[in-house]
């Protein structure tokens, strides 16, 4: 037995001896037995405290006192189910709201690519600033270049996306596949290692010998049936035999998406493309002793270095337009999602906030409940701070409970997040509840329980305990004067709540103004279908024409399709393709000038091919002239249609109408001479990239009239606009394709409204999930409110019979009640709607044109919550109008 | 009794207890120096020693006990006493004798500031 338990053992009997000793003492001083042991006992003074303190001295640790507090903190909530349920779900509401989120930030945000040493990962990117054109991808000479001179990179590697093929095999049916197409230095560069297999050697990835292919886990399990023996074997894309040489991880990814196939890219150094065709993204890893500073000013340095060695290459750049920076990959990535995670992570936080003050609210009432239980302890011998250590221990340990509760919560919010996030949010199959969101959600059950546990601790410190056990327990009045703890708890819950409503509101009314945005065409009963045509069966220009001329008179045969076109780019599909529109004559005196091309004005313009019925089809308005016709062949005329925007920024004062353009040269000749071309109408602007963004300015050329050459288009997406089930309607399209060449797959295959759902899958992301939590903080808010009312109706049950007993009517309660609630709704709304109009600048950058002081969206959110509120504050108030005079007043 | 008195009374005894802490280890263990005694024993030599001047609750006697057996300053052992009941007796130790010495030269030097302080002529 050690020595603690012995002395601790025996103390009762040590201090019943103490005292019998005394008393023996006092009697032999000649009192009385009874006075002799009562003198004894005060001498000795409060035993319960002796025996307290004697432990204290002995409990090895705080742990021995926590274990302790912690088994009575138990058994306390164990005796209030009810209590403890609520407090439980109500955190566990607000604390997994949190961890979800926290969760989706972690892993988009905080956690660094899974590359190795990705910090010091770079995008490089090109910029003509004067042009509109910010963000530029790398041409081929600008990439040997950078190789050569470089010295902040310890590495580079250039890959190019959008590539695609056509995968054939002999046993199913021939699919289109997404590949990049990578030097053999990427995949080192990210530290990526195969699953299986090996990455590309430098003598795989050369012109002429780069029939290489790395396949996407996914596409081995989907196309392959996870082969184990896939090494051995080839695969024929494009009507090519390529070798598979290794297997890519599962979890591997650029970023947003995960391409089916990686190819090298097989650039040829001795026959570099055109300078000014800029189709590279570049990748670097900084070298360890440079910093981001000085690997920019030195990039900086390299640009202005090529605009002085190839002044033609970057002409009318001049003055600085022309330059190059880099980028941190993982900015790169997810630096759009910041700005609605962080809005989204401080609106969680306000939820919890909100949370917190409903349970310290209960806390407090059962406080109240329990004042006497902690009067008699603290008579008893226990120690102020004694008690308010259990007291919070209780709190710790409702919020512990709470957080418990709260990660099975996140994990749910979390797979509801994942369903519901955009497809291509970056890194969103990262998301997982790791070591850093249990830490998470730790560290706020732990800050949750401190926060609304020093409510009561704070309430009880300040308690006269002695009132507490003298009086009976129940107060006469809390009317009037100044407001107590747990009103301005709700006070604040309110006001949190009015700003979580303003920012949903706000959003809402975002949302639809988006959605009401025409995107410039007829969404509706519009089917939409790409298709590839490979370069080995169509090598040049006049076939790939003739296929999709036969394809399109195929099409409009079909039962049901009222008109059909093709396009090389469709709107909202993230796919797009810019280049240089020169300028015959314009009025712009201040546009950048081509001394390769007869120094001739040109812009940055998004270029598109279509064929006839393009624009029938999509019901693009005709704004002046006409559309692209059959008649516009190879051999007629050039032409070209323009946008209004374009038409309305070159040619203010004119007509666009028969001006001469040009997006390319007369091939074979020298020197460079533009191919004019006639434009013959104006047709309205399209919102190509986003309903919100209105993108460049826009230019049509007839397919059969497109020069093959640097832009190919072999890939074109079909409008279709028929009333037929798109289900039906693609199969009767693919028997016509089928019928043309069987072996060509038809793919992304879609509807116009789910292209348009699709590109606002963020917004209404955003706005699902606050709508979400602001529903939560009406609610919980709302049972605050109730909490508090009813709390106070029940105190003042006594004052309510004597005014009803002198003759006030029930309806003057009612509104005695209702009034007082209403006091507290209307200073949360004040104290919300103030806070409102300086947070709800933060997410202005998530707006569309609605101003983050919207006075409608500031009303609305005002008069829900007011109703809310009072309705809250109703039950109660009908309760106290019931109280019968008599039991009221006989209620002591 | 109102609630202001009652706050201040409180207050005067917490500090009480403070002035206690360490000087009431150091009666005790000057105590104990004389021989062996149990915890009634000791209280009583205190009271008697000091004139009664130090009023101290006898309860308090035992958490500074169980404090200077925890240091090992103080050793406990079974035994009986005069009337033949069992008692705890409590002897100094050797370590405790040296804490003794140490408390005893540190009481000197501050009871010596203090009264240079409060009889600075002197």
């Amino acid at each position: 037995m050690t020595l603690r338990k012995r002395m601790l053992q025996d103390l009762d009997s040590d201090i019943a001896e103490h005292i019998e000793r005394e008393t023996q003492d006092n009697i032999a001083r000649g009192m009385s037995p009874e006075e002799a042991r009562f003198a004894a006992v005060r001498k000795f003074g409060n035993v319960t405290r002796v025996k307290e303190d004697v432990r204290e001295v002995w409990s090895t640790s705080w742990l021995d006192q926590m274990l302790a507090d912690i088994r009575v903190g138990f058994r306390m909530l164990r005796k209030n189910p009810g209590f403890t349920a609520v407090a439980v779900l109500t955190l566990a509401l607000g604390i997994g709201a949190n961890t979800a989120i926290f969760s989706i930030v972690n892993a988009v945000i905080l956690r660094p690519l899974a590359f190795k040493d990705s910090l010091s990962l770079v995008n490089v990117w090109g910029q003509f600033a004067k042009q509109g054109i910010p963000q530029n991808d790398i041409s081929e000479p600008e990439y040997w270049d950078l190789l050569d001179h470089h010295e902040s990179f310890s590495e580079i590697a250039a890959y190019s996306l959008g590539g695609s093929a056509n995968l054939t095999r002999s046993d199913a049916p021939p699919v289109q596949v997404s590949a990049v197409n990578a030097t053999a230095s990427a995949l080192p560069l990210l530290g990526v290692t195969p699953v299986l297999g090996r990455v590309f050697g430098p003598d795989e990835d050369q012109p002429g010998h780069s029939h290489f292919a790395l396949l996407s886990y996914g596409l081995w399990q989907s196309q392959f049936a996870g082969d184990p023996n896939i090494l051995s074997k080839s695969t024929q894309l494009d009507g090519d035999a390529y070798s598979i040489v290794g297997v890519l991880p599962k979890r591997f990814s650029l970023g947003s998406k995960q391409y089916d196939l990686w190819l090298p890219l097989g650039l040829d150094r001795a026959k570099p493309a055109n300078r000014g065709s800029h189709y590279l993204h570049v990748m670097a890893r900084l070298k360890p002793d440079v910093n981001f500073f000085q690997a920019s000013a030195a990039l900086a340095r390299f640009a202005a270095d090529l605009l002085r060695r190839y002044p033609n290459n970057y002409t009318g750049a001049g003055d600085g337009d022309f330059g190059m920076y880099i980028v941190p990959m993982k900015e790169q990535l997810v630096g759009k999602l910041r700005p609605a995670l962080l809005v989204l992570l401080g609106a969680v936080a306000f939820v919890l906030l909100i949370a917190c003050a409903n349970v310290a609210n209960l806390l407090l009432a059962r406080a109240s409940a329990r004042g006497k239980e902690l009067a008699i302890r603290s008579a008893l011998g226990a120690g102020r701070a004694r008690l308010v250590r259990q007291l919070l221990t209780e709190s710790l340990l409702l919020a512990l409970l709470g957080g418990l509760l709260g990660l099975l919560f996140g994990s749910w919010g979390v797979g509801a997040l994942r369903a519901l996030a955009p497809a291509n949010t970056p890194r969103l199959a990262e998301v997982q509840l790791d070591f850093r969101v249990l830490a998470f959600t730790f560290g706020v059950s732990l800050l949750t329980g401190i926060v609304f546990g020093l409510a009561p601790a704070w309430h009880f410190s300040r308690t006269d305990l002695r009132e507490t056990l003298s009086e009976s327990g129940r107060g006469t009045s809390a009317a009037g004067g100044s407001l107590n703890l747990r009103s301005w708890l709700v006070v604040s819950e309110i006001a949190l709540a009015v700003l979580l409503l303003v920012g949903a509101g706000l959003l809402i009314r975002s949302f639809s103004r988006l959605l009401d945005v025409s995107p410039g065409f007829q969404a509706q009963h519009l089917l939409t279908l790409e298709l590839s045509l490979p370069e080995k069966a169509y090598p040049d220009g006049a076939s790939v024409q003739k296929f999709f001329t036969q394809l399109m008179l195929r099409v409009k045969t079909v039962p049901g399709v009222q008109s059909a076109g093709s396009v090389s780019e469709m709107p909202l599909t993230d796919n797009a393709t810019s280049g240089s529109v020169f300028f015959e004559n314009t009025p712009l005196a201040d546009l950048p000038r081509s001394p390769n091309i007869g120094n001739f004005p040109y812009m940055e313009i998004d270029q598109h091919s279509a064929t006839p019925n393009y624009f029938q089809a999509m019901q693009i308005p005709l704004v002046r002239g006409r559309f692209l016709t059959a008649a516009d062949t190879a051999d007629a005329p050039l032409v070209a249609v323009v946008d209004t925007n374009f038409a309305e920024r070159f040619w203010p004062h004119a007509d666009a109408i028969g001006q001469h353009i040009a997006i390319d040269a007369v091939p074979n000749v020298k020197p460079l001479t533009p191919r004019w071309r006639t434009i013959v109408g104006v047709v309205g602007h399209v919102k190509h990239y986003a309903l919100d963004v209105e993108g460049r300015e826009q230019m049509y050329t007839p397919h059969a009239q497109t020069l093959f050459g640097t832009y190919s288009p072999r890939d074109m997406t079909l409008a279709v606009r028929t009333s037929l089930d798109p289900a039906a309607a693609t199969s009767a399209l693919r028997e016509q394709v089928f019928a043309l060449d069987p072996n060509l797959p038809l793919y992304n295959v879609a509807t116009m409204d789910q292209l348009i759902s699709n590109s606002v899958a963020q917004p209404r992301l955003n706005l699902s999930v606050l709508a979400g939590f602001a529903g939560l903080a009406l609610l919980l808010a709302a049972v605050g409110v109730y909490g508090v009312m009813a709390y106070a109706v029940s105190q003042r049950t006594q004052e309510f019979g004597i005014r009803m007993a002198l003759g006030a009517s029930s309806h003057e309660v009612l509104r005695q009640v209702l009034l007082e609630g209403g006091r507290l709704a209307a200073l949360g709304l004040a104290l919300g709607i103030i806070a409102a109009l300086f947070l709800t600048r933060l997410m202005s950058g998530l707006l569309f044109d609605v101003k983050p002081n919207d006075p409608l969206t500031l009303g609305l959110a005002a008069v829900l919550l007011a109703t809310v509120a009072l309705a809250a504050c109703y039950v109660p108030a009908r309760r106290a109008t019931r109280v019968d005079p008599l039991a009221a007043l006989r209620y002591e | 009794m109102s609630t202001k008195e009652q706050k201040q009374r409180s207050t005067r005894h917490q500090e009480r207890i403070e002035l206690l802490q360490g000087t009431l280890d150091l009666l005790i263990l000057r105590t104990l120096l004389r021989g062996p005694a149990h915890g009634h024993a000791i209280a009583k030599t205190i009271e008697f020693n000091s004139d009664d001047v130090l009023q101290v609750e006898q309860g308090s006697l035992y958490p500074a006990l169980h404090r200077l057996i925890k240091r090992r300053w103080i050793s406990v052992e079974q035994g009986t006493s005069e009337n033949n009941r069992r008692a705890k007796f409590y002897r100094l130790t050797a370590k405790g004798r040296r804490q003794l010495d140490i408390e005893t030269s540190k009481w000197d030097k501050l009871a010596g500031a203090i009264a240079r302080i409060l009889r600075p002529a002197q």
